[in-house]
C-alpha cells in the first residue's frame, strides 16, 4: 500500500521566486529526450504503459476507470453527473480545465505506478506525465513522429497499451510526421493577453466565456496551433484524436496535452500577462487520486509549482526563434513590459503583471465575404475580400507602424464553417494566391467541427487571426494590394503529399469571412 | 455611444412598447375600453367591480361575436406584436450587435431594423392563432372554465422548459448566421437571420409567450414572463435555472386556479 509522497528530483529545478520554499516539484519531462531514436524504452514510459494497462484493465467507472478518464473529455448522451462529458474548448477555460484534468490523471497513474513492486525507487518516487515537444528543428525532425513507445500494436508478446489503431497510419508507421505550420508556436507567442471580452480578438487563451462543454464561441490562439493541429493530424479522419468524446482514450493525448500545459507556461514565462484573478471565479471538479469529487479553484492553478510540477523546458519555441531568423529579426527581442511568472500578492510588481485585457473597443469589420468558401483536398475555392476607399485606409492604417510599437491589428475571422460528413484536416490559410512562408496565415485544424454541428452544441466553430505581421510582410514585398485581401486554402493532403483516404469527399463551407481592423481605443 | 452600443435605439423600442401596454392593459380606468378587447373584467372572486387584471388575476374574455368579434382579433394581434416587441427584443441584443458590427457602419440601424422585422415575422403566426383562440374562446368556453384553462398552458409552458427541444433552443440562441456588409445582400441575411432567431426563441418560448396572452397579459405575470425570458437569453449558465422557472410556472398555475 503506497501513499502519494513527493520527493524533490533536484532542487535545481525548483522555480525561483516565492515558491522556493513551496513543496518541491516533480519534472515532467521531454518524452523524446527520455528516449531518443534508437534507445530502448525509458523506464517513465515502461511504467506510464503498466498504468495505462492497469486502467484500461480496471472497472468500468470511477478514478481507476481507463473509460471514465475518456468520459470526463466527452461522452454522447451526457450523463449530467457534473464529472464526464466536461471538456472545455473555444473559451477562456480550455487551459485551466485541461490542467487540472491532466493534474488529476497524472496523480492517478503515478499511485498505481507506486503499487507496482517491479518498478524502480526512483520511478516510484519521481514520476511524472512526459510531454510530446513536436515543435522541434526542422520538417524532418524525428520529434515530429509518434514517440516511439507509442507505435508498435504489439509489445514483448502482449498488446501494447500505448497503441491505439484508430490513428492516421502514417502516424502509426512512424512515415508521417507534424508538418511545420501544424506545430508553429508564431501565432500564439504574439497574443499578450490571455483573454478578451471581444469574441473577434486573438488571444492566448481564449475568450470569456460562461463555462461551457465543447462549444464556446471562438478559440484562443494556442488552441488552434498546436492544439488542434495535432489532433486531427495525428488521428486523421474518424480517428480517435479527431472526436471530443474518444481523444482522451489515445494515449498519446496526455502527452499532447501535457504539452500544451507547457506551452502555457513558456508564454507565462516569456510573453505572459494573467487575466485578473479576480475574475476567475470558476472552479473545476474531477475524481481525485482516491476516487472523492474534488473541487479545485481556477485563481489556484495559475502557477504550476503549487500544483506540485514543473517542466523540463519553458525555453523559446523553436518555431519562434525559427521565424525570427526568417524575417531578420534580432533574437534578443527586448523583453516585454510586463512579462514574468508568479502569482500572489506577495510578490513584487504582481499587479502590474496582471494588467486588464486588451482594448475595450469591439475591433471593426472592414470586409465579409459575399458568398461561402469550398474547402477541397485539391482546388480550394479562392477568395477575394474587396475593401471600400474607407475600408482600404484603415487597413493600411493599422500595418502602418512599425511592429510592436502599437496595439492596432488587422484580424480575421472564418466562422460558419460545416461540413456535410465528418471532415479531414488541417487546412492551410495563405493571403495570396502564391503559397509561400510570407503569406502563410495559419491553419483551420477543424478540430471540434463536428461537434459544433450538433444541436446540443451553442457555438458553431470560429476562428481568428491576427494578419498584421503578414499584410506588412507582403506589403513590404510589393505583393499586398489593400484595396482587395485574396485568400487561397491547402489542405493536408496537398501540404504533407498525404495520400487521400477512400470514399468520398465531405463538402466543407466556410460562410463567412470577415477583415477587422482592432483600433486602440 | 452609439458607435459602440449600436442595439440603443432597439431597447428605446422595446422600452417604449411598454407604455401602450400599460396604458391598455394595467392603467386604472383604461381596462376593458376597446370593444372586444382581452379587456380585464375582474377575477370572479373579486368583489364584482370591474378591476384591471393588475395582478394573477386572469382576464375572462368578453363575451360577443359577430363585427366585436374580428376587432377582438386585430385588437389582440395588435396586442401580441407589443407584448412581442416589450418583451422579446432586449433578448435580441447579442444578435443586433453581432449583425450591427458585421455591417458597414453607415448601416448598421438599417440592419438592425431589418433583425428585428424579420424577428418580429417569425412571431406573428403564433400571434394569429392566440388572437382567433381569445376572440372565439367566449363562444366555445364558459367563463368559469377561462383560469383553468390559462394553468393547463401555465403547466405545459412549465413542461416545454424542462424539455429537449427548448434545451436544444436554448443552445441555438447563441448561434449567430451570415450577415453580409453591404448591399442588398446585407439586407436579405438580416432579415434571414432575424427570421432564424425568431424560430429558436419560439422553440424556446412560444408557450410561456402564449399563456401569458392568453391569460390576457396580467401585471406581475407578464414582467416575471419577462424576466425569465431576458435571463435565458442573456445570462451565462441559463440552463441551470430551468428547473426553477418550472417550479414557478406550476406554482402559478396552481395560483391562477385556486384564486
Ligand atoms: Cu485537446
Amino acid at each position: 500500500m503506497s501513499t502519494l509522497h513527493q520527493v524533490a528530483p533536484d532542487s535545481s529545478t525548483a522555480p525561483r521566486g516565492r515558491h522556493r520554499t513551496a513543496p518541491p516539484a516533480y519534472v515532467r519531462r521531454d518524452v523524446w529526450n527520455l528516449q531518443p531514436p534508437g534507445a530502448p524504452p525509458h523506464p517513465v514510459l515502461s511504467a506510464y504503459a503498466a498504468a495505462v494497462r492497469a486502467l484500461k484493465e480496471g472497472p468500468d467507472v470511477g478514478h481507476l476507470s481507463w473509460t471514465h478518464h475518456t468520459q470526463v473529455h466527452g461522452m454522447v448522451p451526457d450523463p449530467l453527473d457534473g464529472l464526464r462529458n466536461e471538456c472545455q474548448h473555444q473559451t477562456w477555460y480550455f487551459l485551466p480545465w485541461h490542467r487540472v484534468y491532466l493534474y488529476h490523471f497524472e496523480a492517478i497513474c503515478r499511485s498505481i505506478i507506486q503499487g507496482m513492486p517491479d518498478v524502480s525507487d526512483e520511478v516510484k518516487d519521481t514520476w511524472a506525465l512526459p510531454y510530446w515537444d513536436y515543435d522541434r528543428g526542422p520538417a524532418d525532425d524525428p520529434a515530429r513522429t509518434l514517440p516511439l513507445a507509442f507505435r508498435e500494436p504489439v509489445v514483448d508478446g502482449a498488446p501494447n497499451p500505448l497503441f491505439d489503431d484508430a490513428r492516421r497510419p502514417g502516424i502509426n508507421a512512424g512515415n508521417l510526421g507534424l508538418g511545420l505550420h501544424s506545430t508553429t508556436a508564431v501565432a500564439w507567442f504574439a497574443e499578450q493577453h490571455f483573454t478578451s471580452e471581444h469574441m473577434d480578438v486573438p488571444t492566448f487563451g481564449g475568450p470569456v466565456t460562461g463555462f461551457m462543454h465543447s462549444d464556446g464561441p471562438a478559440l484562443g490562439a494556442v488552441e488552434r496551433t498546436p492544439h488542434g493541429d495535432v489532433h486531427v493530424v495525428v488521428g486523421g479522419p474518424g480517428g480517435s484524436m479527431f472526436s471530443f468524446e474518444r481523444a482522451g482514450g489515445d494515449p498519446i493525448f496526455w502527452l499532447h496535452h501535457a504539452n500544451i500545459d507547457r506551452l502555457w507556461e513558456v508564454w507565462r514565462t516569456h510573453v505572459g500577462v494573467d487575466p485578473d484573478l479576480e475574475r476567475l471565479t470558476e472552479s473545476f471538479e474531477f475524481l481525485d487520486v482516491t476516487g472523492a469529487r474534488r473541487v479545485l479553484d481556477w485563481a489556484d492553478v495559475f502557477d504550476t509549482p503549487t500544483l506540485g510540477y514543473t517542466y523540463e523546458s519553458t525555453d523559446v519555441p523553436d518555431s519562434v526563434l525559427r521565424d525570427r531568423a526568417r524575417r531578420g529579426i534580432r533574437p534578443e527581442r527586448p523583453a516585454p513590459p510586463i512579462a514574468g511568472r508568479g502569482v500572489g500578492p506577495d510578490e513584487p510588481g504582481d499587479a502590474e503583471r496582471r494588467a486588464p485585457a486588451g482594448p475595450t473597443a469591439p475591433p471593426e469589420v472592414v470586409a465579409v465575404s459575399e458568398a461561402p468558401v469550398h474547402l477541397r483536398r485539391h482546388g480550394s475555392d479562392e477568395l477575394d475580400l474587396g475593401l471600400g476607399d474607407r475600408e482600404r485606409r484603415q487597413a493600411l492604417r493599422a500595418t502602418d507602424r512599425p511592429a510592436d510599437t502599437g496595439p492596432e491589428r488587422l484580424l480575421l475571422v472564418l466562422e460558419h464553417i460545416t461540413a456535410s460528413a465528418p471532415p479531414t484536416g488541417p487546412y492551410a490559410v495563405y493571403a495570396g494566391p502564391e503559397q509561400d512562408e510570407a503569406a502563410f496565415v495559419g491553419t483551420l485544424p477543424l478540430f471540434g467541427l463536428v461537434e459544433s454541428m450538433s444541436d446540443a452544441a451553442s457555438h458553431g466553430l470560429t476562428y481568428t487571426f491576427d494578419v498584421t505581421e503578414v499584410a506588412r510582410e507582403l506589403r513590404a514585398q510589393g505583393r499586398w494590394d489593400p484595396a482587395s485581401l485574396h485568400l487561397s486554402f491547402r489542405s493536408f493532403e496537398e501540404e504533407s503529399g498525404e495520400p487521400d483516404q477512400d470514399g468520398g469527399e465531405p463538402e466543407i463551407l466556410v460562410e463567412t469571412v470577415r477583415l477587422l481592423v482592432q483600433g486602440d481605443g | 455611444m452609439r458607435a459602440r452600443h449600436p442595439e440603443i435605439p432597439l431597447l428605446v423600442a422595446a422600452a417604449a412598447a411598454w407604455v401602450p401596454l400599460a396604458v391598455a392593459l394595467w392603467w386604472p380606468g383604461t381596462g376593458g375600453e376597446p370593444p372586444g378587447a382581452w379587456a380585464a373584467v375582474g377575477h370572479p372572486g373579486h368583489d364584482g367591480a370591474p378591476t384591471p387584471a393588475a395582478d394573477l388575476a386572469v382576464a375572462v374574455p368578453p363575451g360577443g361575436a359577430g363585427s366585436g368579434a374580428l376587432a377582438g382579433v386585430a385588437v389582440g394581434f395588435g396586442l401580441w406584436t407589443l407584448m412581442v416587441a416589450a418583451m422579446m427584443l432586449p433578448g435580441l441584443v447579442p444578435a443586433a450587435r453581432y449583425a450591427a458590427f458585421v455591417s458597414d457602419r453607415r448601416r448598421r440601424q438599417r440592419t438592425i431594423a431589418l433583425l428585428a422585422a424579420g424577428y418580429a415575422a417569425a412571431w406573428a403566426p403564433l400571434g394569429v392563432v392566440v388572437a382567433v383562440a381569445h376572440a372565439l374562446a367566449p363562444v366555445l368556453v364558459p367563463a368559469s372554465w377561462w383560469p383553468l384553462v390559462v394553468a393547463v398552458l401555465l403547466v405545459g409552458a412549465a413542461l416545454w422548459q424542462l424539455g429537449g427541444p427548448a434545451r436544444r433552443a436554448l443552445r441555438a440562441c447563441h448561434r449567430t448566421l451570415p450577415v453580409r456588409y453591404t448591399g442588398r445582400a446585407a439586407d436579405r441575411s438580416a432579415v434571414r437571420y432575424g427570421w432564424h432567431h425568431g424560430v429558436v426563441c419560439l422553440r424556446l418560448c412560444g408557450p410561456l409567450m402564449a399563456a401569458v396572452a392568453v391569460a390576457g397579459h396580467p401585471l406581475l405575470l407578464t414582467v416575471a414572463a419577462a424576466l425569465v425570458v431576458w435571463s435565458q437569453k442573456l445570462v451565462r449558465g441559463a440552463e441551470s435555472a430551468r428547473p426553477a422557472i418550472a417550479t414557478g410556472l406550476v406554482l402559478t398555475a396552481v395560483v391562477v386556479v385556486t384564486g
